[in-house]
Parts: C-alpha cells; sequence; structure tokens
C-alpha cells in the first residue's frame, strides 16, 4: 500500500517558475493543508508562515516537518481573517483555499 | 468560501504583501472531473472520474473572485498556466484515504471502484491506480494607488 503524489514534481517545478527568485523572501502561504507544497518551498524561500484553519492538517504538518526546515516554516491553525495585523509578505500563495 | 469572503480575502492579501516585488499565487483546479486510470504493465484503461460534491462551483465562484479583485484594481494578472499532475496509488483503499484525509467532498463511485478492483484482479507484475488532476496556476501583481 503506498501513494505517490506529483513524483514527476510538475507542480512544484511550475509554480517555482511562476514564483520567481524567492532568495531572502517571507511566504505566507494561506491553506497550507499537512505541508506537502510548503516543505517544496521552504529551501527557496527565507521564511514560509503556512497557516490552515483545520488544526488536524496542522498537526499533520507539524509532525511531517523535516528537522533541517524547522527554522524556516512557522505552521499555525488559522483562517486568513485571524493572521494578526502588521505583518508583511513578499508573496502570498493561495494553496487550492481561495 | 462564500464568493463574498473570497473577494473580502483577496483585499486582505493585497494588504499584506509588500509594495514592489509582492505577488500572489493561486492554485485552483480548472474544476474538470479529474479522471481515473489502472495501469497494467505499459496499458493505462480509464475506469471513471473522481466525484466532487460541491468543489466545483467553488472553483468557479474562486475564478470570478479574482477576476473582480482585478475589475476592483486590486490585482494585475501577470501569468497563468494550466498544469496536470499524476497521484500513483497501488490500491483502492489507500486512494479513498487520500480522498478522505485531502480533498474534501470527494468520492469514488460503487461502480467506478468495482472497475477499479476488477482490472487490478487482473494477471499483471506491475500495475497502479493513477488519478490525473488539472490546475491553474495564476500569477498576480498587487496594484497600490497613490495616496
Amino acid at each position: 500500500m503506498s501513494i505517490r503524489i506529483d513524483p514527476e514534481e510538475r507542480e512544484f517545478e511550475a509554480l517555482l517558475a511562476l514564483a520567481g527568485d524567492l532568495t531572502g523572501q517571507r511566504v505566507l502561504e494561506v491553506g497550507c493543508g499537512n505541508g506537502r507544497i510548503t516543505t517544496h518551498l521552504a529551501p527557496h524561500a527565507a521564511h514560509i508562515t503556512a497557516i490552515d484553519p483545520n488544526g488536524d492538517r496542522i498537526a499533520v504538518a507539524k509532525a511531517n516537518l523535516p528537522p533541517e526546515l524547522a527554522h524556516k516554516i512557522s505552521y499555525h491553525p488559522l483562517a486568513l481573517e485571524d493572521l494578526p495585523p502588521g505583518k508583511k509578505f513578499d508573496m502570498v500563495l493561495l494553496s487550492w483555499s481561495l | 468560501m462564500a464568493p463574498e469572503s473570497m473577494v473580502h480575502a483577496l483585499k486582505q492579501i493585497q494588504g499584506v504583501l509588500e509594495v514592489g516585488n509582492g505577488r500572489l499565487l493561486d492554485i485552483h483546479p480548472n474544476g474538470e472531473p479529474s479522471p481515473i486510470y489502472v495501469r497494467l504493465e505499459n496499458e493505462r484503461h480509464l475506469v471513471g472520474w473522481i466525484q466532487e460534491e460541491s468543489d466545483y462551483i467553488s472553483y468557479a465562484q474562486a475564478e470570478d473572485a479574482l477576476r473582480e479583485a482585478v475589475q476592483r484594481g486590486w490585482f494585475h494578472p501577470a501569468q497563468r498556466q494550466l498544469i496536470t499532475f499524476a497521484t500513483y496509488t497501488t490500491d483502492l483503499a489507500t486512494l479513498r484515504e487520500h480522498l478522505r484525509q485531502n480533498w474534501q467532498d470527494a468520492w469514488i463511485e460503487d461502480l467506478v471502484a468495482m472497475q477499479i478492483e476488477n482490472r487490478l484482479s487482473q494477471l499483471a507484475h506491475d500495475k497502479e491506480i493513477i488519478v490525473e488532476e488539472q490546475i491553474w496556476l495564476s500569477r498576480f501583481q498587487p496594484v497600490f494607488r497613490q495616496p
């Protein structure tokens, strides 16, 4: 029993090409789910704030967070409207969440 | 998310983006049902489609919300691309569990499930289930008016 999601990385390659240079940039991912896209983007950016209103999915994302990316990703069980005011980002990614 | 909430969310996103190089990337399905195949060795067999309760409506509403955000002058559309990617599983139970965890309101009809099991029961050394998804990837630049 196994599952492979986009092993050819078509989605990520296209996403990275569209995002442009993320070096040193702060990203907000809205609807991060289990962190599938977050962990692929994190090596390219300075930091990702990843939010999802589903606390169970955030728990899975935290459990799957590779230690080497722990300083680059912060997961929060939040909806977009509950994001603390005053934060600014270089890129916002709506991951299947609009 | 209700359509008016989507538009409100896009206004909020404009407000958290940096002036200059800030950008919004959106990923959402194109709204077409995702086909399910069973591959036996080198042959692919179409066995049906993933069913969704209400998501196809919300995908269209997401499109409308993005169009409205552009019309209101909050964003400028920069780039858009249609991508096809695949998910591969060895058995039906794993695919169903994947749908339950990651794909709200999606299911596989009984007749399609039977077709999958029938195909997988055929003599073949190398076999798997393949679900193809088509998604729109879009990039928008925020527009900031001079005070």
